[in-house]
């Protein structure tokens, strides 16, 4: 590997390097922004919240399943 | 004397009232009518050409259920100041606001591939090659934002709205049975509530309310800088908005109802190009209409989603994020922008690539979003602190969770009904 050569590899990790900080960053200013949720938690908000997880955990299970027959079927 | 002079005082207030509306209506009736897309025209399309007239009556009811839905995004963006991605994460925090963002940037992403497909099929009827018209549509898409003013904006996408409405005078060169469709109006199933029946209905509504529409709408509204007296305004906006997208479906179906449907059983047809092949021969300017419309449709769609998304993006991460702005002002915005069309249309132009596949994944994926956008806006619109006195009533909490139960069961039945079709075809 030449000096040449070096050099760019060293450029381009800290360039994605740097990106990638960057983002981590920002992603985590985002989440200590947002980390109190300003919505009183009420009861029934907190149904609501839980049995939209229950419905989004019963879609995950359906694709899974789909993804299962369609791969046994091949 | 005083009936001439009270005449005249209503003539004025009415005028000024006019003037007042015309100058903020636009997101209700872009939203509205972005709304029939490339995929909503394909549905509307085909349901004509398989149930002729007899399902008219359901896309009427539709229209006051899209109204409910987007009359409650119009409140909480004048009140709020604060689109729906945002308010999302204020109010529910990072794990819902991060899976609302990832979910709407994915399907965001799908459908505006599936607007491509419509697009370059649309422009296929007049012999444009594919390659064109994604070029075409890009060009075209990024000048309609590089004027650095919503106003612009706003009035150059309106006249494509316009356009959307060719469907109707291409309906009326056909001199459809206006006997026929006066009686489609009333609720029936001519073969009974069949499970083919059952299908069409679940994908008119999965057209008919997408999830990109909140986002979309909520954020529109605030970009605009409507405030909470400009309610009223927009409430009229969104009505005449629901009012097009209900007669525009409905004059799709009579057009593909009365050149296409064959009693007893209709024919299938896969999209509305197709039905547009089909009808060129023997109607050139119905079918040329239909093919326009389509572009149109799609145009529309792809227009609203990638900001849609954009705008999302933009307020989540805190970039500059208004079309106001220029593109040296907000250049994460645009360049998010410009990139999700960009490898959209690429992705159209890949020889082989699963377009079917991505196009029934879209409804898919809209029923993981669609149920939580709306669940959000609900929860959202009963916050006193947050709404004060524009948060729901009793009454509008009623018709807005009957509304948003329907929408979402039929939804996921729809997006069961796409995974494992053998459920609802006999």
């Amino acid at each position: 590997m030449s000096e040449n050569d070096e050099y760019d590899n060293i450029s381009e990790d800290s360039l994605l390097d740097r990106t990638i900080k960057r983002w981590t960053a920002k992603i985590k200013e985002i989440n200590k922004k947002y980390s109190k949720p300003r919505l009183k938690m009420t009861p029934l908000v907190k149904i609501s919240l839980l049995v939209l997880r229950l419905y989004l955990i019963m879609l995950v299970v359906i694709l899974v399943y789909k993804f299962y027959t369609v791969v046994s079927f091949r | 004397m005083q009936l001439g002079a009270n005449f005249f005082y209503k003539y004025r207030r009415f005028v000024k009232w006019l003037s007042r509306y015309l100058a903020l209506a636009g997101p209700g009736i872009i939203v509205m009518i972005a709304d029939n897309d490339a995929g909503g025209i394909t549905t509307y399309a085909a349901t004509g050409a398989k149930f002729g007239f007899n399902l008219i009556w359901f896309i009427v009811l539709l229209g006051p259920a899209a109204f409910a839905v987007q009359e409650m995004c119009v409140r909480l963006g004048a009140v709020t100041k604060r689109g729906h991605a945002e308010a999302i994460f204020d109010a529910f925090g990072p794990f819902w606001g991060w899976f609302s963002l990832m979910d709407l940037g994915f399907l965001d992403f799908l459908t505006l591939i599936s607007e491509f497909v419509g697009m370059t099929a649309a422009m296929s009827v007049f012999g444009v090659p594919p390659v064109v018209t994604v070029i075409g549509v890009s060009i075209l898409m990024i000048l309609i934002v590089m004027h650095g003013r919503y106003w612009t904006w706003e009035k150059i996408v309106l006249l494509f709205c316009g356009l959307n409405l060719i469907y109707i005078p291409a309906t009326l060169l056909l001199h459809p049975d206006f006997g026929a469709i006066q009686r489609s109006f009333i609720p029936s199933f001519p073969n009974g509530l069949t499970p083919e029946i059952f299908f069409f209905l679940m994908a008119n509504i999965g057209t008919t309310i997408a999830p990109w529409m909140i986002f979309f709408h909520q954020s529109s509204v605030v970009d605009k800088g409507l405030t909470e007296k400009d309610i009223p305004f927009a409430r009229w906006d969104t009505l005449m908005g629901s009012i097009f997208v209900v007669c525009v479906a409905a004059f799709v179906m009579i057009l593909t109802g009365t050149l296409l449907y064959k009693p007893p059983n209709g024919i299938d047809i896969g999209n509305a190009a197709q039905a547009a092949h089909a009808i060129i021969g023997s109607y050139p300017l119905v079918g040329a209409a239909l093919a326009i419309g389509l572009f149109d449709a799609g145009l529309l769609g792809a227009i609203c989603i990638s900001l849609a998304s954009s705008w999302a993006m933009g307020e989540v991460f805190g970039w500059a994020h208004s079309i106001n702005n220029k593109i040296s002002e907000a250049p994460m915005f645009y360049a998010f922008y410009f990139l999700s069309l960009v490898v959209a249309g690429t992705v159209v132009l890949i020889p082989g690539a699963p377009l079917v596949l991505i196009t029934l994944f879209v409804q898919v994926i809209a029923v993981t979003l669609l149920p939580a956008a709306l669940v959000f806006l609900i929860l959202l619109l009963n916050q006193e602190e947050l709404m004060g006195r524009y948060k729901n009533t009793f009454i509008q909490n009623v018709i807005g969770l009957s509304i948003v139960t329907m929408i979402v069961v039929l939804s996921t039945l729809y997006a069961i009904s796409v995974l494992f079709p053998e459920m609802f075809h006999q």
